[in-house]
């Protein structure tokens, strides 16, 4: 797993409010990097500049939206993180693309001092190497449709909270032929 | 720096509410009495000539008139504190619903003209730029399955703002519109930050295909 993948406001990395370009915004930080139980959710991926992985995240990421909004992902090499002494663990992630779920760990035992490490990498990724990518709402609405028709998913696994994506899909079906 | 401030519309003669609405809040911006005077004929005139008005016409899109002050009394300290409070508790993320959208969806129904002077006031005053662009974000969710003609011209001032946040969100909500309004202002709009430029020119490309 050479990549770890993780969804991001790129404003907030690229433009940080009232701060030099090159600070890392608390707001990135304390919004993009959460942390639960002092883990941190990343997707893995291969090969992220690879247009067809990048979207596979972003499917898996967007069953577990409460709408298809536009989404920025964002990348970096696992080894920088584990050179730095943080902890990967194997664990399920939360999609209903059952194939997808694999592909995802979390940072473990993540203290203020590693968040700090994970923000400084995650920072010269999307600064200096230009590793994110926006998926559009339309594009990000196409692909879970697509995972619709090829029977990857389906509209009622949507829980209630999902009701507005429910709706834009079922939209989007009704007018649309999904590519197999 | 003299920020205009001008009331129109009681000498207005179009009863219509949107009409009027629309002299009374496009935009505002510094300009200098002699300014006023000449938009507010302008204003003026076209009201007179137009019996119908062109929600996008070019000439709309020249006002520079703020409305003050209301003519009711002016609930927008609680209209405020109801979004801001709802947004500092929970953050505004994609793809995650937001207990503000209810607030500004409910508000656009039954005072849709303090919503636009409040929405106008945070684009002129506000300095907290993230918090323009979290509530801009969930204004255009709460009017995303019909934008009243009003909510285009805040999005097209959104994105004239100097702040990448709040024309990063006026771009997002404008695809989420997804309208040939949508597209239209979208186009005009020359984006100066390489990536925000990139993805304004993705959703023309997919609005203009749609």
């Amino acid at each position: 797993m050479p990549w770890l993948v993780r969804k991001i406001a790129q404003r907030k990395w690229l433009n940080p409010e009232g701060l030099p370009e090159d600070a890392v915004g608390a707001d990135a930080i304390r919004g993009d990097l959460r942390t639960g139980h002092n883990r941190l959710s990343l997707w893995t991926c291969d090969d992220p500049a690879n247009d067809a992985q990048i979207n596979e995240i972003a499917t898996a990421l967007g069953t577990r939206l409460d709408r298809a909004d536009p989404i920025d992902l964002a990348w970096v090499a696992s080894e920088q993180l584990e050179r730095a002494g943080i902890e990967l663990e194997k664990t399920p992630g939360d999609t209903l693309l059952a194939d997808m779920a694999e592909h995802h760990v979390d940072l473990i035992r993540v203290d203020e001092a590693r968040l700090s490490v994970v923000a400084s990498v995650f920072a010269h990724a999307i600064k200096h190497e230009h590793r994110y990518k926006r998926i559009g709402a339309k594009k990000l609405r196409n692909l879970l449709a697509t995972a619709v028709g090829n029977g990857r998913f389906s509209l009622a696994q949507l829980t209630e909270k999902q009701e507005s994506l429910h709706a834009e899909l079922s939209k989007h079906l009704s007018s649309h032929i999904p590519q197999k | 720096m003299n920020l205009a401030r001008h009331w129109i519309s009681s000498e207005l003669t179009m009863p219509d509410y949107e009409q009027v609405a629309g002299l009374e809040h496009f935009c505002s911006q510094d300009c200098s009495p002699e300014q006023v005077s000449q938009i507010y004929r302008e204003a003026k005139k076209s009201v007179e000539d137009t019996q119908a008005w062109e929600p996008f016409g070019e000439s709309m899109c020249t006002f520079t008139i703020v409305a003050s002050p209301p003519r009711i009394p002016d609930p927008r300290p609680s209209l405020e504190r109801q979004v801001r409070c709802a947004i500092a508790e929970e953050p505004v993320e994609a793809g995650y619903s937001h207990p503000a959208e209810a607030i500004l969806a409910k508000a656009v129904i039954n005072q849709p003209r303090e919503v636009i002077e409040w929405l106008v006031h945070l684009l002129t005053e506000e300095r907290n730029y993230g918090l323009v662009g979290d509530i801009l974000a969930c204004f255009g969710r709460a009017v995303e399955k019909s934008p009243p003609w009003w909510a285009y011209n805040i999005a097209e001032n959104a994105l004239l703002s100097s702040s990448v946040a709040v024309r990063d969100s006026a771009a997002q909500t404008l695809e989420l519109w997804g309208t040939s309004a949508a597209l239209r202002i979208l186009k005009k709009h020359d984006e100066s930050v390489g990536w925000l430029r990139n993805y304004i020119e993705e959703v023309i490309e997919l609005l203009e295909t749609a």
